[in-house]
C-alpha cells in the first residue's frame, strides 16, 4: 500500500499532505448537500483532521498552520474571525499536553476522547458566540452540530489513517 | 495491536515552553482578531472577500453533482405525486386565470390613477440570477455563498429571494462570488410592513428557523397567518418583496419565511436602484444597512 517516493518528493509530500488534507476537508463542508437542517447542523469536518494529526503526527501539521487554517475556516463559512481559530488552537494544544494517554488509547477510546474534546470545542465556541453578540444563542443546533461530528469521526479518522499509510509511513 | 504500531512510529513531540508560549500568543492573537472585528478597527470584509473568491471555483465544480443527485431525490419524489398534483394545479390554474383578468383590470386602473395624480414611477428593478455553491458548516451562522459577485452587477446590501420570497441580503461581494447573510441569521435585520395591517416592524434574526418581529409599530390588528412583506424603508430593498406569514409562538410574534431554505439552488438578487433623497449617498446608506 505504501508508495515509494523520491527523498525531495516525499520531503514535499510530508510537509503538505496535512495541510492539504485540512483545505480539502474544510471545503467539503461548506458544500451544500440540499439536505434538510443539514446547514446547521453539518459536521466540523477540520476539527476531526486537526484533533487526527494532533495525535498521531503533531510535527507534521505546525500550530502556525493550525491558526491559518482556523482564521480561513472563519473567513469561508462567515463567521467571527478568529473564533474557529481559537477553538483549533486549543484543541491542538489539549491533545499534545495529553499525548501520552493518547500514544496507549485504542480506537474506541480515541472516539471516546474526541467525543469529550469536541464537545469541550463546541461549547467553547458556543460561549464565545454568545459573548460576541451580546446575546445568549440557543444551544440545540451545536448540540446536534456536535453529535453528528463526534458520529463520523471514525469514517474521517479511518480515511486520514489510509491517507497517512499510504503518503507518510517512512517518515 | 501491531499495525496500529505502525500507525503511531511517530516523534513523540512533548509540549514545549516555546509551543507553550506559541499556543498562549496565538490565542492571545486570535482574541484580538475576534476584538478588532467585534469593533470595527480592523477591516477583515477584504481578507473574507478573497477568501471566498478563492474557494468559490471549487466549490461551483464540486457541488454541481451534489445538485444533480438531489434533482434525481426530488424528480423520483415527484413523479410519485404527479396525478394528484396535475389535479390540483387544474384547479389552482382554473382560479389563477380570474386573479388574471382582475390584476389586468387593476393595472389598467392603477396607471390611469397615477397619470391622474403625476406619480413619480417606482425605481426599475433588475434581477440577476446566481447559483447556490457554499452552505456555512456549522451553527454559528446562517448565510451561503452564491457564484455572482461585483463582475455580474452584485453589490453588498442587495435582496436575494427565490421564487417563492426573501432570503436575506448580500453581505460581502467579491468580484465572482458574494456571501449572502439569510435573514434567519443572528445579525439580520430587515423592515419590514404587515401587508394587511401596515404595522411596520423590523424582522430579526435568531439563527433560528422563524425569525422575530421587534420594534412593530403597533401589534393591533396584527394577526396570525398575515402576511409580511419588506417595507422599503431604509432604500436598499424593493418594497413589497414577500417574505412570510405572522406566526405567534409563546408569546412571541415570528415569521414563517415563504422561501425553503433547505433547498437553495438558485436565487435572484434584486438590483434595484433607490429612489435617493438629494443629500443621501448611497456609500453612506450602504454603511448604515451594514451597521443595522
Amino acid at each position: 500500500m505504501a508508495v515509494t517516493l523520491p527523498r525531495p518528493v516525499e520531503a514535499v509530500v510530508h510537509l503538505a499532505v496535512p495541510v492539504f488534507g485540512c483545505l480539502v476537508l474544510l471545503t467539503l463542508s461548506a458544500l451544500p448537500l440540499h439536505l434538510p437542517f443539514w446547514a446547521a447542523v453539518s459536521p466540523n469536518l477540520l476539527l476531526m483532521a486537526v484533533f487526527y494529526w494532533a495525535v498521531f503526527r503533531p510535527d507534521r501539521l505546525p500550530l502556525v498552520a493550525i491558526f491559518a487554517l482556523g482564521v480561513v475556516e472563519d473567513a469561508l463559512i462567515g463567521a467571527p474571525i478568529g473564533i474557529n481559530a481559537i477553538i483549533l488552537v486549543l484543541t491542538y494544544g489539549f491533545v499534545l499536553s495529553q499525548q501520552r494517554i493518547f500514544q496507549s488509547a485504542t480506537f474506541g477510546m480515541m472516539w471516546v476522547a474526541f467525543a469529550l474534546v469536541s464537545a469541550a470545542a463546541s461549547i467553547v465556541g458556543w460561549l464565545m458566540i454568545s459573548a460576541y453578540a451580546f446575546q445568549l444563542l440557543d444551544p440545540v443546533p451545536e448540540f446536534f452540530h456536535w453529535a453528528l461530528t463526534a458520529a463520523l469521526y471514525p469514517f474521517v479518522a479511518w480515511v486520514l489513517g489510509r491517507i497517512q499509510h499510504a503518503l507518510m509511513q517512512s517518515a | 495491536m501491531r499495525v496500529r504500531a505502525g500507525v503511531r512510529e511517530r516523534v513523540a513531540v512533548p509540549l514545549r515552553v516555546a509551543q507553550r508560549f506559541a499556543l498562549l500568543f496565538l490565542i492571545f492573537a486570535g482574541g484580538a482578531l475576534l476584538l478588532m472585528g467585534r469593533s470595527g478597527t480592523l477591516s477583515v470584509e477584504g481578507f473574507r472577500t478573497a477568501t471566498v473568491d478563492t474557494f468559490t471555483p471549487v466549490l461551483d465544480v464540486l457541488s454541481r453533482p451534489l445538485e444533480t443527485v438531489a434533482n434525481i431525490v426530488d424528480e423520483g419524489r415527484d413523479l410519485i405525486g404527479i396525478r394528484a398534483e396535475n389535479r390540483a394545479l387544474r384547479k389552482e390554474n382554473a382560479a389563477l386565470h380570474q386573479w388574471r383578468i382582475e390584476a389586468r383590470r387593476l393595472a389598467a386602473e392603477n396607471a390611469s390613477y397615477r397619470a391622474l395624480m403625476h406619480q413619480i414611477p417606482d425605481s426599475r428593478v433588475r434581477f440577476v440570477t446566481a447559483r447556490v455553491v457554499g452552505d456555512t458548516a456549522g451553527a454559528f451562522v446562517r448565510s451561503i455563498i452564491v457564484n455572482a459577485g461585483t463582475q455580474d452587477g452584485l453589490q453588498v446590501g442587495q435582496a436575494v429571494m427565490t421564487g417563492a420570497g426573501l432570503i436575506g441580503r448580500i453581505s460581502t461581494a467579491g468580484v465572482r462570488s458574494a456571501r449572502v447573510l439569510l435573514l434567519t441569521d443572528i445579525n439580520s435585520r430587515i423592515p419590514v410592513l404587515a401587508e394587511a395591517s401596515r404595522a411596520r416592524a423590523i424582522l430579526k434574526g435568531t439563527n433560528e428557523a422563524r425569525p422575530q418581529l421587534a420594534f412593530l409599530s403597533s401589534n393591533v390588528g396584527l394577526t396570525e397567518g398575515e402576511r409580511i412583506v419588506t417595507s422599503g424603508h431604509g432604500g436598499l430593498f424593493p418594497p413589497g418583496l414577500a417574505v412570510g406569514t405572522v406566526q405567534v409562538a409563546d408569546g412571541v410574534l415570528r415569521v414563517l419565511p415563504s422561501a425553503d431554505f433547505e433547498t437553495l439552488e438558485f436565487v435572484r438578487v434584486v438590483d434595484y436602484a433607490p429612489v435617493l433623497a438629494p443629500s443621501a449617498r448611497p456609500a453612506e446608506k450602504a454603511a448604515k444597512q451594514g451597521m443595522r
